[in-house]
């Protein structure tokens, strides 16, 4: 019975405890939210990864230019929470409210996007969405839809930066990203119009899924090397990360910086795996550039910058410009990233590379 | 059929006399021979597999599950759960990233560094069993707290970014080799060394042992039932802390979601291995077997070729199957 | 627990007064929210709260059914996933009848964990950590592994449940349809008394001639049953089928049922308190958005708020052991 003895008091400190996180937690209150400046926001999967760290950084670059609160929201990957999360926004801001968000799965860019037309905010959304949404059918709400990126085309080059470092012709293995997820099958279809473009002298030995994650990676590449040996010439991989996996278990058999790998995302640590010659490719989308244009070309259509009706489909849904990381260009690339080019957000469509295809 | 014959009786006292009689001891080696039947089909089926090369792959992947086991298994041994292994492996890794030479900041401690974050992690799972015993919450769920806490800990000192590891000891754990198995896998062996002397000849071990076959007659005896526990999670914490840190070695950088994806191999493995999720049944030497059932499975199906949208559920069905061979029935008369 | 009846009274009165405790918790948290951000208690904000809480309530509430077995149901976002795939493949060929058949699906995946838990003697932890490792191959497969959206005919037979009446979003009734369902099992039928019975002690269950092998089936299945229906409405909602699209919902349903203060150890709890449970899981995480904490805390905050609503939520004069 001295469990009832004791109860109270551990209630107590428990309210306590309770009382001094959620304190801690929260912002004072009557913080600076002015409600006539319009609420910016940005939605990604988490901040736990190199790539939506950034994204979300170069969001807070374009309010702290702009001068407006700044909002960063993350699924987790639940798409419900994602949901949640966006509506709760829009209620709290009365709809006055820019929204640039990379749905955690393409269905739910269509909710999100029928959610802030509703409420009048405005929205794009970056590389996830179906392909029977389009930003013209939500007008003037449903600002754009932006792929950093097109995955065919640069899954297609690093495949060329790949063969090419094999010396054009050998066995390879590849690792794709989550199973459902567009820009995994982007990239890989990429890899596959070029493995079909080497009329035979590229073999794809086997294809697995790391569901974009490093320690997979590493254990799939150890099996690998088992069961394919030295046929393996080559390694791609439809991201840095599982590109990094690859590398670490070639590097217990000592053979890292032998058989060329390539991953596609521009991460830092890869980048730096070109440079030391572990890697030979990747692609850099500029994610502080995406999360920062993403916001700026929302917000001007809100305030009759940008009349977005008006504005061809070219501008509505398009692909972006990335800049691969080679062998060839490294000391280049890492030479004008030392001192990186203020971005220009009234440059709405400088790095437009061309319409968003849907098959 | 599935009646019991009598009601399983907790008997902490005789609990370890009565695993070893014979007819467990038997039972016991079954999870090995379901070990050597996989990998001997799986070598008909691809013949590289019994290599020597692959071999030390195996080992080497084996290698951080089979450090983390050594934590769960004791865990599991009570009848409890811990889920904060994925948010532990998190911190400890990003501290020790951190402290070495890296490509972020400019510290270069060295070895040092990795008891800081094996210190890290006894101190999340100190945490964790206090909150479980004093606060008299279910292991389920404060380790899921604390999980939860770790990655957003690891999330926040990071900023979102990875931390590339550039100092070469750290990397040799992983790579340099000792007649003729890497680093790592010494270490998960001296791992496991150290769980098996503890869990045979501590009074930590055989208490644990006997909270997981009855706790209210661990009261009467008056074992400090409080105390047990939360050595146990504080034990098992100090070995996640040591996986982050081999985490590191092994993936050559440190980041929040570095340990994604142990959690539920983890306890498979333990599971697999033949410790019962009840609690009292089972110990370290089970682990072992458990951790290279799950680890040769995976890399026979990567080996065999099975495509990859099929190897989760080729891997439920063979779970199952393993699970359903190596079970002694008599003593698990009733199954939640 | 030899002394005088009189404890047994207070006990009595302490039991009932923390019976309240989950409701308790869920109404002070909303208060704290509504103090930072006055806009929070707006019909609009809790009609939304409602609608949105609704897939991980009925996921939560067939889960509820194994916990209050002692057990615990790990497939259940594989099996939503699953479902959600079924009801897009199959709803072009068979039109409404599609959600009934992604239901059966999910009842047929609850029994394959439930026959190897009650024949194999395997624990619903690892049975179903399988059978959900099954589910998800089978919504790859199925799926051809890409998202399946609902085809344009599908809006008349899956439409109806996204659709709102008076701004009431029809996923609300749907939800109350399941608690009043729930509800009528646990306290009406033998089913009920029968599952309680288990999860209090299983030997005397059996003493007492309780079927206690299809009674964990039953569990099971009803938790597959409603973590296919709740894969249909989030199917609904999204307008398309996935084999990831119910990813990451586990744990939250788990914590849901938690924080209700249904007892892990089985024979204590409700879906009445699992509503409550998942109010309280989704008001902690749309309020920290409404609060605007920091990004960067959430999850520490998440995990917090978790152990500390569990602290105050469980009733431990039921529970002799805590594992």
């Amino acid at each position: 019975m001295e469990r009832t003895v004791f109860a109270p008091g551990r209630r107590s400190i428990l309210r306590g405890a309770g009382a001094l996180g959620l304190a801690a937690a929260l912002p004072p209150l009557g913080s600076a939210r002015a409600a006539d400046k319009t609420q910016l926001a940005i939605s990604l999967r988490s901040l736990t990864n190199p790539y939506h760290a950034k994204f979300a950084q170069g969001g807070k670059n374009f309010a702290a230019a702009a001068g407006l609160p700044i909002e960063v929201l993350v699924t987790e990957g639940n798409s419900e929470k994602g949901i949640q999360d966006v509506s709760a926004l829009l209620n709290r801001t009365g709809g006055n409210m820019c929204l640039c968000i990379d749905p955690n799965d393409s269905p739910d860019a269509a909710v999100i996007v029928k959610a802030c037309a509703a409420a009048s905010a405005y929205v794009v959304t970056i590389w996830n969405k179906p392909a029977d949404l389009h930003p013209w059918d939500y007008n003037p709400n449903y600002v754009a839809h932006i792929i950093p990126g097109d995955g065919v085309t640069y899954g297609k080059l690093m495949a060329e930066t790949l063969f090419e470092s094999m010396g054009g012709e050998g066995g390879i293995v590849t690792l794709g990203g989550i199973f459902s997820n567009v820009p995994a099958i982007e990239r890989r279809a990429g890899l596959m119009q070029a493995v079909e473009a080497s009329n035979g002298k590229v073999k794809i030995l086997d294809f697995q899924v790391a569901d974009w994650l490093l320690p997979k990676a590493l254990t799939i590449t150890q099996a690998w090397i088992t069961r394919f040996g030295d046929k393996i010439k080559g390694i791609w991989a439809a991201n840095d990360e599982m590109a990094l996996g690859a590398v670490q278990a070639l590097r217990q058999e000592g053979l890292a910086g032998k058989i060329p790998v390539t991953g596609i995302d521009g991460t830092p640590p890869a980048i730096a795996a070109v440079k030391a010659g572990t890697m030979v490719g990747t692609v850099d989308w500029d994610p502080l550039w995406v999360g920062g244009m993403g916001l700026s070309i929302c917000y001007n259509a809100k305030i009759g910058k940008i009349d977005d009706a008006k504005e061809p489909h070219l501008h509505r849904e398009f692909y972006g410009t990335g800049v691969p990381v080679t062998r060839k260009n490294i000391n280049e690339y890492l030479a004008a990233s030392a001192h990186p080019k203020p971005i220009d957000y009234n440059d709405f469509w400088g790095r437009v590379k061309g319409q968003i295809r849907y098959s | 059929m599935s009646a019991p014959t009598t009601v399983a009786g907790p008997a902490p006292a005789s609990a370890r006399g009565s695993r070893r009689a014979a007819g467990v001891q038997l039972r016991g080696l079954v999870p090995l021979g379901v070990l050597i039947l996989l990998c001997a089909v799986i070598s008909v089926m691809a013949p590289e597999f019994s290599s020597l090369g692959n071999l030390r792959r195996l080992l080497s992947a084996a290698a951080i599950p089979m450090v983390l086991a050594c934590g769960m298994t004791f865990v599991i041994l009570l009848g409890s759960i811990d889920l904060s292994v994925e948010g532990v492996i998190a911190v400890g890794a990003v501290i020790l990233s951190l402290l070495v030479a890296n490509g972020v900041n400019q510290n270069d401690f060295g070895l040092v560094a990795v008891p800081l974050a094996i210190l890290a992690g006894a101190a999340l799972g100190l945490v964790n069993g206090l909150i479980h015993v004093h606060l008299r919450i279910p292991s389920l769920i404060a380790s899921l707290g604390v999980g939860f806490a770790g990655i957003g800990v690891a999330t926040l000192i990071l900023g979102g970014s990875a931390v590339p590891v550039t100092d070469p000891l750290v990397q040799s754990i992983a790579f340099q080799r000792l007649l003729g198995l890497p680093g790592i896998v010494w270490i998960a062996a001296a791992a496991v060394g150290i769980a098996w002397l503890i869990q045979e000849y501590t009074r930590l071990g055989r208490w644990t042992y006997a909270l997981g076959g009855g706790e209210d007659i661990c009261r009467l005896s008056g074992i400090p039932i409080g105390r047990v526990r939360v050595g146990v999670f504080t034990l098992a914490g100090t070995f996640y802390g040591l996986a982050g840190a081999l985490c590191v070695a092994q993936f050559g950088e440190g980041q929040a979601l570095i340990g994604q994806g142990f959690l539920f191999t983890v306890i498979t493995a333990v599971v697999v291995g033949g410790t019962s999720l009840a609690g009292g049944v089972g110990g370290i030497l089970n682990s072992v077997i458990g951790v290279l059932v799950v680890t040769v499975l995976s890399n026979g199906m990567v080996l065999m070729g099975v495509p990859p949208e099929y190897q989760q559920g080729v891997q439920g069905l063979l779970i199952i199957a393993a699970i359903a061979l190596s079970l002694d029935r008599k003593r698990t008369r009733f199954v939640k | 627990m030899t002394n005088a009846p009189r404890a047994v009274l207070a006990a009595n009165r302490a039991a009932r007064l923390r019976d309240f405790a989950p409701l308790t918790a869920l109404i002070v948290l909303i208060g704290v929210i509504a103090a930072f951000a006055p806009s929070f208690l707006s019909v609009s904000t809790m009609l939304l709260l409602g609608a949105d809480t609704a897939t991980l309530f009925i996921m939560a509430t067939g889960l509820t059914w194994v916990i209050l077995l002692g057990g615990i149901d790990l497939s259940v976002q594989s099996v939503a996933s699953l479902a959600s795939v079924v009801l897009a493949v199959a709803v072009s060929h068979v039109g409404g009848l599609a959600i009934p058949l992604a239901i059966a699906v999910g009842v047929v995946a609850g029994a394959i964990s439930g026959f190897a838990q009650d024949r194999l003697r395997i624990p619903s932890f690892i049975t179903t950590l399988a059978v959900g490792g099954i589910a998800a191959a089978a919504a790859l497969v199925l799926s051809g592994t890409r998202s399946v959206p609902l085809p344009p005919q599908a809006a008349g037979a899956v439409g109806w449940i996204t659709a709102s009446t008076v701004g009431v979003s029809h996923v609300i009734p749907i939800a109350l349809v399941i608690l009043l369902g729930s509800l009528f099992a646990e306290r009406r039928t033998v089913f009920g008394r029968w599952t309680f019975a288990v999860g209090a002690g299983e030997p005397a269950a059996l003493v007492a001639g309780v079927p206690v092998g299809r009674v964990k089936v039953g569990a099971l299945m009803i938790s597959g049953a409603l973590a296919a229906t709740a894969g249909v409405v989030l199917a609904a909602r999204l307008n398309s089928g996935s084999p990831t699209l119910a990813n990451e919902f586990l744990l939250p349903a788990v914590a849901a049922v938690c924080v209700g203060g249904t007892a892990l150890t089985g024979g204590v709890g409700g879906s009445l308190r699992t509503l409550i449970g998942a109010l309280i899981v989704s008001v902690v995480r749309v309020g920290m958005t409404f609060v605007g904490v920091d990004v960067f805390a959430q999850q520490i905050v998440f995990g917090f708020v978790l152990v500390l609503a569990v602290a105050i939520t469980i009733d431990r004069t039921k529970i002799p052991v805590v594992k």
